[in-house]
């Protein structure tokens, strides 16, 4: 408030024509350091109950300002971390479940049909004299091909010549294909299943027949 | 008011000073120390007025008054008085005066007794009604059954009054 500003308010204070409120601003307007002495009278006459309610008044609204800012704060987190809940949520319930059930299915595929191409079905006629352990080969690091080789071998899509078609190869593909596409539309559990029936059945044949050499 | 009417009021008056400090303060023990002060403040100015007179506001007006006074003087046990007076009074404000304003204070002080002293009953009472107690001029009128522009003019001859005796007194000091 500017010196005229404050004169003008004493001018109505001793008019009569000020309300409380405006006794309290004038009450604290008037103390200051450099207060002429009409404004040091008018100081006294306010009182001391004046300028310290006017103060306590003062410092509560302050107070009570602070506070909503950080209500105000806090109600924008809290908005925001339910947003990103509820997106976290839907991802994981309606988003990635079912990709990641076709890619859980299809690794099991892949999986079961590995197993099953490791674990040879033993010929008919064969008898399983005894089971031979081999030891694995001696690990080797293998050394990185220059890059120019790596290009040399990348696949193409350029047809293969007919001579080298093999039908036993391709059959046995177009079965592989045919198997793990039938695989991938049954569920995980029922694939675990068929993978531990063909295992025990495995197991039992070799189990029969002791001639097999493995 | 006799200290049996003040004793009647006194439980009322002192809940009313304590939930003010405890806004305030934000604990029990500065609380205690304003409604402590806060109705023997109270109990001085009752005595000189008749009872049944209306306290509540002047109570509240008290309890804050004793408020700021205590942080005033927990600030200057803490020896921080050359700390500018951040938070509590507005830029510029003293809160704690050097002797040489205490004293000019205290002759102010006596100055404004003397005028109010010199103006008539009614102007008396009615200054004292709205500088002290803080009432509006509806309620002034309301209790002293004074119309409500009777109240404003007796209020402003009284301000009159006193601010030119003081001025009087100020520029003969």
């Amino acid at each position: 408030m500017s010196p005229q500003e404050i004169n003008n308010l004493i001018a109505r204070y001793l008019d009569g024509q000020t309300t409380p409120a405006e006794e309290r601003q004038l009450a604290l307007e008037v103390q200051r350091e450099d207060a002429p002495p009409e404004w040091r009278i008018v100081a006294e006459m306010l009182g001391e109950l004046t300028r310290d309610e006017a103060l306590y008044d003062r410092i509560m609204a302050e107070r009570a300002s602070r506070p909503a800012t950080r209500r105000m704060n806090r109600w924008y987190w809290s908005v925001a971390a339910s947003v990103a809940l509820v997106i976290g949520f839907s991802y994981y319930t309606y988003i990635r479940t079912p990709q990641d059930m076709a890619q859980s299915r299809e690794a099991h595929t892949i999986k079961q049909n590995t197993l099953r191409m490791t674990i040879k079905p033993p010929s008919a006629g064969l008898q399983i004299s005894r089971v031979e352990v081999k030891p694995p080969p001696p690990r080797t690091t293998p050394t990185p091909l220059p890059q120019d080789t790596i290009l040399q071998q990348a696949p193409t899509t350029d047809p293969v010549p007919e001579q080298n078609v093999c039908p036993a190869l391709t059959e046995l593909l177009l079965a592989e294909i045919t198997e793990r596409t039938l695989a991938a539309e049954s569920y995980e559990e029922q694939l675990y299943q068929d993978l531990l029936n063909e295992i025990l059945l495995n197991t039992n044949e070799l189990a029969n027949q002791p001639e097999l050499i493995l | 008011m006799t200290p049996q009417d003040f004793e009647q009021i006194a439980p009322e008056m002192r809940q009313l000073m304590l939930g003010v400090g405890r806004d305030f303060f934000g604990n029990e023990m500065d609380a205690e120390d304003v409604a402590q002060e806060g109705l023997i403040a109270l109990w001085r100015y009752c005595q000189r007025i008749e009872a049944g007179h209306p306290v509540r506001p002047l109570a509240i007006r008290i309890a804050k008054h004793c408020c700021i006074d205590l942080v005033r003087r927990q600030r200057a046990t803490l020896d921080i008085d050359e700390q500018p007076e951040r938070g509590f009074a507005p830029p510029g404000t003293r809160v704690h005066p050097s002797p040489q304003e205490e004293m000019e204070a205290h002759e102010l002080q006596q100055a404004l007794d003397d005028a109010v002293g010199r103006l008539n009953p009614s102007e008396q009472r009615l200054f004292r009604l709205r500088q002290i107690e803080g009432l509006t001029l509806d309620e002034i009128s309301e209790q002293t059954h004074i119309a409500k522009p009777s109240v404003k003019s007796m209020i402003t001859a009284a301000r009159r009054k006193i601010f030119e005796a003081m001025k009087e007194h100020v520029h003969k000091d």
